[in-house]
């Protein structure tokens, strides 16, 4: 129990904190609302999860904060929560552009498709082409 | 489809067409009159003006395109139409009519001979030099010149869409070919997997009407994103 408590205590301002941790769990409560309507499909999700998790373990572990902190060189330890967030949406964005272009794809090629099958329907119904 | 008049090879020309009610009909008669014993398709690219009726009252295959792919993916459609009906020989002429038909036979030829997989109709190697804005210029140059670095082949006419593709050229760009500005990327591509590349020397019009899929103030970003595809074709994997 102690440690777990000596784990929350990190240098952060404890109000701060409260923030951050009441901030957090709405996203992470957010998210899993939205995965359990499904309005969120899971597997497009998962980074969206992963980065309110993180959020979550590092505004509730203020210690470990301070750890990541120190090892990537931050003073301030509040700062290297904003790094965390920050590489987390880097990702989402760059998760995001590869589902666009897969999905550009998929497009491209009913569009081709639907093209190359309305010409042949349209050839058995009028054979003089 | 029209029956063959030519046994051994059954060549199809391919017309994509976005917005060019103004030239299309004149393009493919003018394919018909110089180039008889060819197929001709149009691929409407989900034209706004009325370019998809003008091609339907051709007496030729139509494919419409419900939204517009832009010249890769039209291309592509007509790609995967020719691979789907046996053709041994595409033409790709556009729609504007910018491409002379009477130089088809030119490019159909070093394939016919087995001479090269992919022919390029150049502009700069025909003695009636074609006479372009300096900055179409030195964008094309810049293409080609990025094109030499990926592939050690100097093609001079990077840009130009009047080709001719084999069989093999053929099935494989129904299935790789570049959706977005495909003429320099295509050439690093092809090259890359291994098919032969020749130019042959054409002369090319002005555009009859409608609007260049290449506007001045795109130039740049038309020269930009080129440039990314033709960089970035040259890491891709072969899949030849």
């Amino acid at each position: 129990m102690t440690s777990i408590a000596y784990l929350m205590n990190g240098s952060i301002p404890s109000r701060l904190q409260y923030i951050a941790v009441i901030l957090s769990f709405s996203i992470l409560l957010f998210i899993l609302t939205l995965i359990r309507q499904g309005k969120l499909k899971e597997g497009y999700s998962l980074i969206w999860f992963i980065i309110a998790l993180a959020t979550v373990i590092f505004s509730v572990f203020a210690r470990i904060l301070d750890s990541f902190a120190n090892v990537v060189g931050i003073d301030y330890a509040p700062a290297a929560l904003f790094l965390i967030l920050v590489g987390g949406l880097f990702l989402l964005a760059i998760h995001s552009s590869m589902l666009f272009t897969a999905y550009d794809k998929r497009i491209r090629e009913l569009a081709q498709d639907h093209a190359i099958l309305k010409a042949e329907v349209q050839a058995v119904a009028k054979p003089q082409l | 489809m029209q029956s063959m008049s030519v046994p051994s090879n059954k060549v199809c020309v391919i017309i994509p067409a976005y917005n060019e009610s103004g030239a299309i009909r004149n393009v493919v008669l003018s394919i018909k009159k110089t180039y008889p014993e060819s197929d001709i398709i149009i691929i409407n690219d989900a034209s706004t003006d009325n370019t998809g009726a003008i091609a339907e009252s051709l007496g030729i295959p139509v494919l419409h395109l419900p939204i517009n792919l832009g010249i890769g993916g039209a291309m592509q459609t007509g790609f995967k139409f020719a691979v789907k009906k046996g053709y041994d020989i595409v033409v790709q002429v556009d729609g504007d009519g910018q491409h002379d038909p009477a130089y088809i036979p030119a490019l159909v030829q070093p394939i016919v001979d087995g001479h090269a997989d992919v022919v390029i109709g150049s502009r700069f190697l025909h003695a009636d030099s074609y006479r372009s804005s300096f900055m179409r210029l030195i964008g094309i140059r810049f293409c080609s010149y990025l094109i030499s670095l990926a592939t050690n082949k100097y093609i001079h006419d990077s840009t130009s869409g009047f080709r001719a593709y084999n069989k093999e050229a053929l099935r494989f760009a129904a299935i790789h070919y570049p959706p977005d500005f495909p003429e320099p990327e295509s050439i690093v591509t092809f090259l890359r997997n291994e098919f032969r590349i020749k130019e042959v020397p054409v002369a090319m019009q002005r555009r009859q009407s409608g609007i260049s899929s290449i506007r001045p103030l795109k130039g740049t970003y038309f020269v930009a994103s080129n440039s990314i595809g033709i960089i970035m074709s040259s890491f891709k994997k072969k899949t030849r």
